[in-house]
């Protein structure tokens, strides 16, 4: 194994591999900064780019784009407030509101170097993981993805400030609008009007552009004053002090890092549940709770660490057994087999030391990624206190775009659109939006994996080891929560006013 | 005041956007000329990206191109298992400059069973000719329970949902070999489906060679059954195809399955498009698909190519959907669940 380490850091060393991690590197920050246009996208465009190159290089180039999309995505939530991926949404929560209240750098500063711990994190965990991937894998099934998404049902309380009432009814909300769409158990179209675009669900990719995004820019821009205006011009000494503070939480990072990488194994859940989780879980251990949703940097590092660490976890099932825990993985996948790679056993053994090159091509692009993002912060914080009307027609078209590329498909766009209404009208009345996104994502994976469970084992799974791990920790997590509310008096709660009740 | 009608005209704008998008695909194109020079081509590719519709699209693209003079784009339009995607292109002009890469047993399927949502005459399309075929392979996983075709009985396929390949295949075995099998559905993917047999959580999966060969090279799966034409494969040498197996009562339509599963990835323009482009596009497709360094090339990354002319092609079509009744039903069964 350590000579495999050896082999795998030399592959990934040479010219060849880190000029075409550079270029990677450069790719993915810019297609991460755009929102829409994702890592799954530019991951099939630059495919073809690898016919006859070797593997390692190729990776370099693919995964190295890949893995700073996700870093880079951080950087749009924070700056206009609309996630540049849909894994970046937990983002915007606190990052738009520190933004606002003029720490764009500290946030931006926070968010790059937790975003860097998080992708190494991720990059050990596939790397400790080697030996024992596939009997673990061989134990994940239906019923262990339908306890992980009850788990992640639990944090819609935590997600929903304010009014635990609320939060329900937007989850509920979010649970029914899964429901359009084919039936994946019997085919049949549910609530699709005979409109074949809505045969596959209604895309998470449009919700979050106009939930999150467009209700921001068409809140702001009604505002008195016009724009998102700045209410301090950009604070850029602070970037240091977002390092320093995400560091200072050390233990918050590592947590929320596992969190990403745990959950990030498991295929089909993905980062647009993790980071939820994790964002849940830092607000329920903090200390300033009511900071959440009003620029929380606890926030904003519980969010970068969970979204750059589920790259290594996802990354396990994919290895392992040919299983793409995401589309991006999917595509990436279609790689291997196109570089000669067949997963499996042989990426465990004869080609241990490609798998293991992989992990120091994170490692590697995560570097270059917090140099190349140092180096951009400052230009990049400037074009907050660019003045509303010239931001608004661009992010207009930033929006519509977003939406439009998730499936080529215009009907997108009035999804987008919708949701965008749905979102100003949720601000306006002080609703929790962050649970109606969860319960649409989950409402459709609860659903589905319910049914496949029973199918294969009727009632029997519920005994599975994985399942009752995870009962026992949905169990556990009430049972403190309720002592913890029992012992002290409930915060002064303060309404979140900036993010217009965000979480 | 002012800010209000700034984010109506935002709003519009938006609109305006939403608007232009949905018609691009049919935009204004000028008279139909027999030279497709300089101009640029959408290959609309019915599937998310990275697949193998996508894969042979993007090989396949910059050679076409080549040939054309043209540039050639791939453009992803997932939906509705492929039907969204054939009605826009069955709807667009005729003039060779939107043509499709399709799922040959997923577009025939679902025209044969008239499924919903399906707004086209598959016979009257314009068929350019195919780029590859492949067998359908029934795996299992290493347990030994299942070596033949007749211990497939009673036991659970696995399949993603009705409609899809591997739904049919399930079916169709069922009907023609008189196994009594259950189908779990509602796996996420074809590969997740695939990690449930490995696991033992279901028995049998049936999919295209390609996607089997990985798990059936690692040792993970082993098949017991090949639909379609073997196309010589050392991993399915000594498999049984369907034709071995069913009882004569059955051949009739155990050969009409088999080459529907054989009608492989298919490229098609809209109805109705004048012999001189036609032939134009199917001269150029051959001239491309057939180049050795190219079909080289293509078989080292896994996407072997298999070609069948435009003409051949048509035949086919028009075999697979002037089938019998009896077909035609077992096959609605399959997209009805």
């Amino acid at each position: 194994m350590l000579d495999a380490i050896g082999a795998g850091l030399a592959q990934a060393v040479t010219p060849m591999s880190l000029l075409m991690l550079l270029i990677g590197v450069v790719i993915g920050f810019f297609v991460g900064i755009l929102p829409g246009l994702g890592g799954a996208v530019t991951l099939a465009l630059l495919i073809p780019v690898t016919y006859g190159m070797d593997p390692v290089p190729a990776f370099s180039l693919l995964l190295g784009m890949y893995v700073v999309c996700a870093i880079a995505g951080d950087f749009t939530s924070i700056l206009f407030g609309i996630p540049g991926e849909p894994t970046s949404a937990a983002m915007v929560l606190d990052g738009y509101p520190m933004n606002k209240k003029g720490q764009a750098g500290r946030a931006l500063g926070a968010s790059l170097s937790s975003s860097a711990v998080g992708a190494i994190f991720g990059a050990l965990v596939l790397m400790a993981l080697i030996p024992v991937m596939r009997p673990l894998m061989l134990g994940i099934s239906a019923p262990e993805l339908f306890a992980a998404g009850l788990l992640g049902l639990t944090f819609i309380a935590a997600l929903s400030a304010g009014s635990i009432h609320k939060g329900v009814i937007m989850a509920a909300v979010g649970v029914l609008i899964a429901l359009v769409g084919i039936d994946p158990n019997l085919g049949i179209p549910r609530y699709t009007f005979d409109n074949l675009h809505l045969w596959e669900g209604i895309g998470i990719v449009p919700v979050v552009v106009g939930l999150l995004g467009g209700a921001e820019v068409l809140q702001t821009m009604l505002e008195k004053g016009s724009g998102p205006k700045q209410t301090a011009p950009p604070h850029l000494g602070g970037i240091m002090v977002g390092v320093k503070d995400s560091f200072r939480n050390w233990w918050l990072m590592l947590r929320t890092s596992a969190i990403g990488a745990g959950l990030g194994i498991l295929p089909g859940l993905g980062g647009s549940v993790s980071q939820f989780v994790a964002y849940g879980h830092a607000k329920q251990t903090s200390k300033h709770p009511e900071e959440f949703g009003n620029g929380s940097i606890e926030g904003v590092i519980a969010a970068g660490s969970t979204t750059a660490a589920k790259d290594g976890g996802a990354l396990v099932p994919t290895i392992a057994f040919g299983i793409p825990g995401s589309a991006s993985m999917a595509v990436l996948l279609g790689a291997f087999l196109i570089l000669g790679l067949n997963p499996g056993p042989e990426m465990l053994t004869e080609q241990l030391d490609v798998t293991l090159s992989l992990v120091w091509i994170i490692v590697l692009s995560t570097l270059v990624a917090v140099v190349l993002g140092a180096l951009l912060i400052r230009p990049l914080a400037k074009l907050t206190s660019v003045s509303g009307k010239l931001l608004v027609p661009f992010l207009i078209a930033m929006l519509t775009i977003g939406a439009f590329s998730y499936k080529n498909a215009g009907e997108d766009i009035w999804v987008m659109l919708a949701f965008l209404a749905i979102g100003v009208v949720a601000a306006r009345f002080k609703w929790p939006r962050i649970p109606l996104l969860l319960g649409l994502v989950l409402g459709e994976l609860l659903e589905r994996y319910f049914m496949v469970s029973y199918a294969l084992f009727e009632w029997d799974w519920l005994s599975r080891p994985g399942v009752v791990l995870v009962e026992v920790a949905i169990g556990a997590m009430i049972l403190l929560t309720a002592i913890r509310v029992a012992r002290k008096k409930r915060p002064a709660r303060k309404v979140g006013q900036l993010t217009g009740g965000l979480v | 005041m002012q800010k209000v009608g700034m984010g109506i005209a935002a709003l519009i704008t938006v609109a305006v956007l939403a608007g232009c998008s949905s018609n691009a695909a049919s935009g204004d194109t000028p008279d139909a000329e027999t030279s497709l020079e300089g101009q640029t081509i959408t290959l609309v590719v019915p599937f998310d990206p990275g697949g193998g519709y996508d894969a042979y699209a993007r090989m396949l693209a910059p050679l076409l191109g080549e040939e054309l003079g043209a540039t050639v784009i791939v453009e992803n339009r997932p939906g509705a298992g492929g039907i969204l995607a054939t009605n826009e292109v069955v709807n667009s002009k005729p003039d060779g400059r939107t043509i499709a890469l399709l799922n040959g047993p997923g577009h025939l399927g679902s025209a044969i069973a008239e499924a919903d949502g399906v707004l086209y005459d598959a016979e009257k399309m314009s068929y350019i000719g195919q780029i590859s075929s492949e067998p359908d392979v029934v795996v299992t996983n290493g347990g030994g329970e299942i070596e033949s075709a007749d211990d497939m009985a009673g036991k659970r396929f696995a399949a993603t949902g009705p409609g899809s390949n591997e739904y049919i295949d399930a079916v169709v075995l069922n009907e023609l070999l008189g196994l009594d099998s259950e189908v779990i559905t509602g796996f996420a993917s074809s590969n997740e489906a695939s990690l449930n047999v490995v696991q033992k959580n279901v028995d049998l999966h049936s999919r295209s060679l390609g996607s089997q060969l990985p798990g059936i090279k690692a040792g993970d799966l082993v098949p017991v059954l090949v639909i379609g034409t073997n196309s010589g494969e050392s991993e399915i040498a000594n498999v049984p195809n369907l034709l071995d197996v069913v009882p004569s009562s059955s051949k009739e339509l155990a050969i009409l399955h088999s080459a529907l599963v054989s009608s492989g990835r298919i490229i098609a323009a809209p109805p109705g498009m004048d012999e001189g482009m036609l032939n134009l596009l199917r001269d150029a497709f051959e001239a491309a698909v057939t180049d050795e360094a190219f079909q080289k090339s293509a078989a080292e990354s896994g996407r072997p190519i298999s070609f069948m002319g435009g003409a051949d092609m048509q035949k086919l079509v028009s075999g697979v959907m002037g089938s019998p009744k009896a077909y035609v039903e077992l096959i609605k069964k399959a997209y009805s669940g």
